[in-house]
């Protein structure tokens, strides 16, 4: 595994694996990581790259926007505790006020899958399936992952010349993996 | 909500505030119009007839193309068009696209692509304090 640390102007191999963090960090504004993380969004666009996307990711980019509704409808900081109970209590409002924005990670999709983008679903077929079964409680195990963040790598390693993602975690991670094909990118502030 | 005729085509006037990405229904002109304070009637004209492109372009009748290809070139009463049918207001086009080197990747990419880029980024409101890793994660004890 390879890592790099993203800036513009760095080329990324095609097809492209994204964390649910970048999906979520190119669609919500005024954050540290936003221009970075549209701009390689914009970057992955231009250059007609193959771009994979999971329901992992998915379920995440909509927790994260539940999330940022949550703060922002109650006025609580950035960080505030954000629980499953939270959520269901929360829930009504959250959709009564916000329930547009929670389909702007679909939406997005949709319209880049509409204008031409590349955009596949992970994992395609039952193999692959089977391959990042077997991959993520290994990865879960050996680099000391969340559930999530191990399924993410088995999805990018079985489908992906690069691995888009904000989580440094992954920094660590490529130093402990072995070498072989996969790029790690780095999106850091 | 008015409704106007001209020609065989009949159209939606709303006299509530305007949206920055209006008549999203397909063959379907909704324009959204709000008399600003000291607006002539003139920059009223252009707001209406700049929607009404939109919107018609959206609902698949080609326009011919007016827009300034510069969204720095573009602004009028405070709104920038960062692609046909994609209006912003000018703290917005700050917020979403200012450091992003539009200029560059437009010329990378088709219209279609583009427009579809620039329609989606930063359009959910953020915070500087917000961490996009943090808050992506699901709690795995629920």
């Amino acid at each position: 595994m390879r890592y790099t640390a993203w800036a513009a102007g760095t080329s990324i191999d095609s097809p492209v694996y994204l964390d649910a963090n970048v999906l979520v960090g190119a669609t919500v504004s005024r954050h540290p990581l936003y221009t970075k993380a549209a701009q390689l969004i914009g970057e992955l666009l231009a250059s007609q790259a193959r771009i994979l996307v999971s329901l992992v990711a998915v379920e995440e980019s909509v927790w994260a926007l539940a999330n940022i509704s949550y703060c922002q409808l109650y006025r609580q900081p950035s960080d505030a505790r954000f629980s499953q109970s939270i959520y269901n209590r929360c829930r009504e409002e959250i959709f009564q006020k916000y329930g547009p924005r929670m389909q702007a990670i679909g939406l997005m999709l949709r319209d880049w899958s509409d204008a031409g983008v590349a955009v596949e679903v992970v994992p395609k077929t039952d193999a692959d399936f089977l391959s990042v079964c077997d991959l993520t409680p290994r990865y879960m195990r050996d680099y000391k992952l969340t559930t999530a963040d191990a399924a993410h790598l088995a999805l990018a390693e079985t489908h992906a010349a690069s691995f888009v993602t904000a989580d440094s975690d992954f920094q660590r991670v490529a130093r402990q993996a072995p070498p072989d094909t996969l790029a790690v990118v780095h999106l850091v502030p | 909500m008015s409704n106007l005729t001209l020609g065989r085509l009949r159209i939606g006037v709303s006299l509530e505030p305007y949206d920055s990405d209006v008549g999203q229904g397909a063959a379907r002109a909704s324009i959204g119009v709000r008399l600003e304070s000291g607006e002539r009637l003139s920059d009223l004209s252009r707001r209406f007839t700049d929607a009404l492109r939109g919107s018609l372009e959206r609902s698949g009748f080609p326009q011919p193309q007016e827009f300034k290809p510069h969204p720095e070139r573009t602004g009028w009463l405070g709104a920038v068009v960062v692609a046909p049918g994609i209006l912003v207001r000018a703290h917005e086009f700050e917020e979403r696209y200012g450091g992003i080197d539009l200029g560059a990747l437009r010329s990378r990419m088709t219209p279609a692509i583009f427009k579809a880029f620039v329609r989606h980024i930063g359009s959910v409101p953020g915070r500087p304090d917000l961490d996009v890793d943090e808050i992506s994660a699901i709690p795995e004890v629920r």
